[in-house]
């Protein structure tokens, strides 16, 4: 054990099981899709017009976008694997990221201040997110992602209320 | 403190007319310079007036705008808020709550200096975008108004924590709490020799560049005007420059060393120019600069962690520079990070001493990156420069010395990529974590656990595959990081230090 000096036993310290981090909404899986791919569609709408007015051949930007939605498809739901939220009674956590993953975690003693937030495919898909501020500036935020209305609302009170509770 | 009268809306010293006058003047002028650039030298007339006679309405007119602007600034205090109300066009009113003030400094530019004022900063926790300060107060003023605001803001906090204490001894506190309770004789003191030695062991490549930065800058902006006089020039004599560079790169280097060496000389003495360090009981102070004479006080609460560091040269002399990390945001955070140049191990320890005494008193747990570090910063550093310079030697041409430049280059980022991995040390005890690392310029962190305020675990694929973790470590001070270190201890560490956070009860900010 590496603390075995320590003044506390290290077998007592909870630890942070990645079985215990709850998966998001699959919603939240189509709404990622749907919004890379009408990024795409934009893209080739771009790429269309060039190839009508500037006489470019259509393959230039058909085929790379083609790949692209290829490559979402195949991407995202194995991205969506990995992303998972945890509340805990003293802390929130959130992870993410499949080639470069990273796993934060704020304990509710050092929340500042907390948002809810639901963009315009949130409302769509029922999707939506809750930020969690500290302080000494936006580096270290955390956001819980892909979360219903419900569920997001209820999540920003709680942290509301738990982190209240230690100023 | 009642004669302060500080309930009504009041101004400042008169005197301020004249700061805000020229600090409006140098706005204008940076903003002009533009206009006076292109007329160099022709006939500048506009509405039959020359440049000289819109100086001067100008100047009566920035005048008239600095008196209303000083009329229209007040301050006072109502209720448990500092409020400033200022703006002639647009009324702005800030209201600064007590317990949102961290700090109360007080700066001097050069105008404030000759004309006996000093300006009046209040730090907050960074909240607050807008600057809060008050350009020009009497020293006196300046000095009750600073020591009252941080009275009221202890009261505050006394009052909200034991509010069933009694009246009497409340009191006694709060005159403990008002003013930082510092030492006459300063702990630390740079006379002109230790200015020039710091000066002399700055880091001269980076004062070089950051100047180059800026007087490139200014090239880019005024190129029409500076440079186009001589293209003619430039143009015939650029094919001869071409052909001797290789003559010319080490004056170059030279040129750019000297000037740098000065950039750094002068930068030193502008800043740290008879600089004071005051240890107390319960917080630190420092004043110094040329120019502006600026006067920082850092209670010791307010302190999240220390850093210092130092560099060859400097460590020849046995000089470190100790930073001293306080909350804010990352914009304003050159401005809140203090740092203290020149300071001996004798006193880097006092300082240690001072504010963390139990800091060794839990042994420290050792533990060892892994090598990717090593291996990553050969590769990032060694392999990938190395490569795209022989592909470019490759299609550009051959040049024969290029390949013993580059095995040189190589053996010395394996070197030095070598040491760094052994210098790089994490050590953990129940209260605190000290980070080591750099080799040519060593850097030394000691972070109190609860001082953290959340932590990150990263993996790329790269180093899942090798099971290794980095973490990284958020204070309110900004962030700093543990790199590649072996999975389980990571998962270890990172779950100790959460549970060191939620479980103090101290206040970290």
């Amino acid at each position: 054990m590496i603390f075995e000096n320590l003044k506390i036993d290290i077998d007592h310290i909870p630890t942070l099981e990645q079985e215990d981090f709850e998966s998001l909404r699959e919603d939240y899986l189509y709404m990622r899709i749907s919004s890379r791919i009408l990024f795409l569609l934009f893209a080739s709408g771009i790429g269309a017009l060039f190839s009508l007015f500037a006489k470019l051949y259509f393959g230039y930007w058909l085929f790379p976008i083609l790949g692209a939605v290829l490559l979402v498809i195949i991407y995202e739901p194995l991205a969506f694997k990995v992303k998972g939220y945890l509340l805990r009674e003293h802390d929130v956590s959130y992870k993410t990221g499949l080639l470069f993953f990273r796993q934060t975690t704020v304990p509710f003693n050092r929340i500042q201040h907390c948002e809810y937030n639901q963009g315009l495919l949130g409302r769509l898909f029922d999707i939506a997110s809750v930020k969690v501020f500290t302080a000494g500036g936006n580096t270290s935020d955390l956001s819980v992602r892909g979360l219903s209305k419900e569920s997001a609302i209820k999540l920003r009170d709680h942290i509301t209320k738990l982190s209240s509770a230690h100023e | 403190m009642n004669n302060l009268e500080l309930f009504k809306p009041q101004r400042q010293s008169i005197l301020g007319v004249a700061v805000i006058f020229f600090s409006n003047l140098r706005k204008a002028f940076n903003f002009f310079l533009a206009v006076v650039f292109v007329n160099l030298g022709t006939k500048f007339r506009i509405l039959s007036l020359g440049l000289e006679e819109w100086a001067y309405i100008l100047s009566a007119v920035f005048l008239v705008i600095s008196y209303l602007q000083f009329l229209k600034f007040t301050f006072y205090i109502k209720g448990d808020n500092f409020v400033i109300e200022k703006g002639v066009l647009s009324q702005e009113k800030i209201n600064v709550p007590f317990s949102r003030i961290q700090t109360v400094n007080t700066h001097q530019n050069i105008i404030q200096r000759i004309l006996g004022v000093v300006g009046l900063k209040i730090d907050t926790a960074g909240s607050i975008q807008n600057e809060i300060q008050i350009p020009a107060l009497s020293k006196k003023h300046a000095q009750q108004l600073r020591e009252y605001l941080m009275e009221r803001k202890y009261e505050l906090k006394e009052e909200s924590q034991v509010e069933d204490e009694e009246e009497s001894s409340q009191e006694s506190t709060n005159s403990a709490f008002g003013s930082l309770k510092i030492d006459a004789k300063p702990i630390l003191e740079l006379s002109i020799k230790d200015l020039l030695l710091v000066g002399l062991t700055q880091n001269h490549f980076r004062s070089g560049l950051f100047l180059f930065a800026i007087v490139n800058g200014y090239v880019w902006q005024f190129e029409d005007f500076l440079l186009k006089p001589f293209e003619s020039y430039l143009e015939e004599t650029a094919e001869s420059f071409l052909a001797q560079w290789i003559i010319l790169l080490p004056f170059a280097v030279l040129l750019f060393l000297i000037i740098s060496v000065l950039a750094s000389l002068a930068g030193t003495a502008l800043t740290h120019f008879q600089f004071k360090f005051f240890l107390g009981e319960d917080g630190m102070r420092m004043s110094s600069g040329l120019i502006s004479k600026n006067t920082f006080n850092v209670p010791f609460g307010k302190i999240q962690y220390f850093k210092w560091e130092s560099n060859p040269l400097r460590a020849l002399i046995g000089f470190y520079t100790l930073r001293i990390k306080q909350a804010g945001t990352e914009a304003i955070n050159d401005r809140k990070l203090i740092s203290i140049p020149g300071i001996k191990a004798k006193s880097l320890i006092n300082v240690l001493e001072r504010q963390y005494p139990d800091r060794k008193k839990f042994a420290y747990q050792s533990f060892q990156v892994n090598s990717l570090l090593f291996i990553q910063l050969a590769i990032w550093l060694g392999a990938v420069p190395t490569l795209g310079a022989l592909a470019l030697n490759f299609f550009v041409g051959e040049i024969i010395w290029l390949y013993p430049l580059v095995f040189i280059y190589l053996a010395l980022v394996l070197f030095f990529s070598y040491r760094y991995f052994l210098a790089y040390k994490v050590k953990v005890n129940p209260d605190f974590i000290l980070i080591k690392r750099g080799w040519v310029f060593p850097t030394t962190l000691l972070i109190p656990n609860y001082k953290l305020q959340n932590i990150c675990l990263k993996q790329s694929v790269f180093q899942k595959r090798r099971a290794v973790a980095s973490l990284q470590l958020y204070t309110a001070a900004g962030g700093e990081s543990i790199s590649h270190l072996p999975m389980h201890e990571a998962h270890e560490l990172y779950n100790y230090l959460l549970y060191c956070i939620e479980s103090s009860k101290l206040k970290w900010m």
